[in-house]
């Protein structure tokens, strides 16, 4: 099998694994609380095989997201994509960095793109242009921090999977 | 060294190990595709015609999900010990005796109710008018909450815009419909606004919802309403996609703030439905 192709093979089994974990049910609290594990992937991919990774995975990632979460079409895919673009744009940077500055870097992004999912587009002629409320911003830096502290492990876990079965 | 892997330099011909980032160009393009989606999808709810669809295509991933679910109940139902299931029988047992005691007394009521059930009968809606799906998954997204049942549709009966009732009440409308898939929006998304009518106070109003897990509110209500905390409120009927006198949720509190223009009235939906497995569409 083509090298290339396996690879991208691997990756999608991932992202695929990863998907199918975001969309268990629990309560609404811990569901609301519970890590995105493709959103975090997609920024360990990005960090670590930055000319693997390209906007038209991250697309259609974001697609299937879209329509697996049930928001707007295409409020997932800017996510994404904006996601892949500055971890692209810093990979060198960000990745000497230790794990407790990277944490940090993850549990901002999560805040805010916890924030964008809150814009409600659909009365935005009103004056209230977000859903945010105080329930909403106790779940959302739960969220982040669940995030954060989640980083380090899946950071192990899928450099184990690239070193174990990624060919460069 | 393969250029096409590595920039490589043009004095020394050495591999210059510096990844690329990603075109600019192509960024710029992407983002102005996902920009465009999201207008489209807000202006013409372009999405609607093939979610069902995406639905369809997407099941096997829903089955999937529910695999680890299915296989702890499976699991913890076979670790049940003979002692507990012999506790769980007699049990029931006493239920059954309780249940024939109370049937005793049925029996008289329902002899005393024959007139009644006449009138019962005559307002009765057409039982063919509702259908019965099964859920299939329920997304978590707080304020998007799209509920995909099972359906089967080769009738054709079931149409977007029809209502979706659990047995405490109104929990939805279709969104979105595919063969053997239809998603539905919840009372609790913000999009939703449910014409209602208040138990006792007979007043009219629309309910609106404000997300998972949050209290709905009743949309450019009079001052001068005299809605009570606690009241119940059923659908009115107008407007003609909910049909009439099903409970939609209650009244939990109303406060008159000098700085608003309207009542504020916060309303308690019925519970979420994540241990409901079926629900019914009305089709009439």
């Amino acid at each position: 099998m083509n090298k290339g192709f396996k690879n991208y093979l691997i990756i999608s089994l991932i992202f695929f694994i990863f998907l199918v974990i975001d969309s268990f049910s629990f309560s609404q609290e811990v569901n609301e609380i519970k890590p995105s594990l493709v959103l975090l992937g997609l920024i360990y991919w990005n960090l670590a095989l930055p000319q693997k990774m390209g906007v038209g995975f991250s697309l259609l990632l974001g697609l299937l997201y879209d329509f697996l979460q049930g928001t707007l079409l295409g409020m997932y895919p800017l996510v994404f994509i904006l996601t892949s673009y500055v971890c692209q744009r810093f990979f060198n940077r960000i990745r000497p960095m230790r794990f407790i500055q990277q944490s940090t870097l993850i549990f901002l992004f999560t805040l805010i793109v916890k924030f964008y999912l809150a814009v409600d587009f659909n009365n935005s002629l009103t004056r209230y242009l977000s859903l945010i409320d105080g329930y909403y911003l106790l779940l959302t830096f739960c969220n982040a921090l669940a995030s954060a502290i989640i980083w380090p492990i899946l950071f192990y876990c899928l450099r184990y999977c690239r070193r174990r079965w990624i060919k460069t | 060294m393969s250029e096409e892997e590595h920039k490589v330099s043009k004095l020394s011909s050495e591999a210059i190990f510096a990844e690329r980032p990603v075109s600019a160009s192509k960024f710029l393009i992407s983002i102005v595709f996902c920009l465009s989606l999201i207008i489209i999808d807000l202006r013409f709810n372009t999405s609607s015609i093939f979610r069902g669809y995406v639905q369809d295509f997407l099941s096997p991933l829903h089955n999937l999900i529910q695999l680890p679910k299915s296989l702890v109940t499976n699991f913890s139902e076979s670790m049940t010990s003979k002692e507990e299931l012999r506790e769980s029988l007699e049990k029931h047992k006493e239920d059954i005796n309780k249940l024939m005691v109370m049937n005793s007394q049925l029996a008289e009521i329902t002899r005393r109710n024959q007139e009644l059930d006449l009138v019962w009968n005559s307002v009765q809606m057409n039982k063919e008018a509702y259908s019965l799906a099964q859920k299939r998954s329920l997304s978590d997204n707080p304020f998007r909450p799209i509920l995909v049942l099972n359906i089967d549709n080769s009738r054709s009966t079931i149409k977007v815009n029809q209502p979706v009732l659990s047995n405490e009440g109104v929990m939805g409308k279709i969104s979105s419909l595919g063969l053997g898939s239809a998603e539905v929006m919840m009372v609790h998304d913000p999009r939703s606004m449910i014409p209602i009518i208040s138990s006792s106070t007979r007043i009219h109003g629309v309910v609106q919802g404000r997300g998972l897990k949050r209290t709905g509110r009743l949309v450019n209500l009079k001052k001068t309403s005299l809605l009570r905390e606690g009241e119940n409120l059923y659908s009115s009927g107008l407007g003609g996609v909910f049909p009439p006198n099903f409970l939609v949720g209650k009244i939990i509190s109303v406060k008159d703030r000098p700085d608003d223009e309207f009542l504020s009235v916060e309303v308690e939906f019925l519970d979420f439905p994540e241990e409901k497995d079926f629900f019914l569409i009305f089709t009439g």
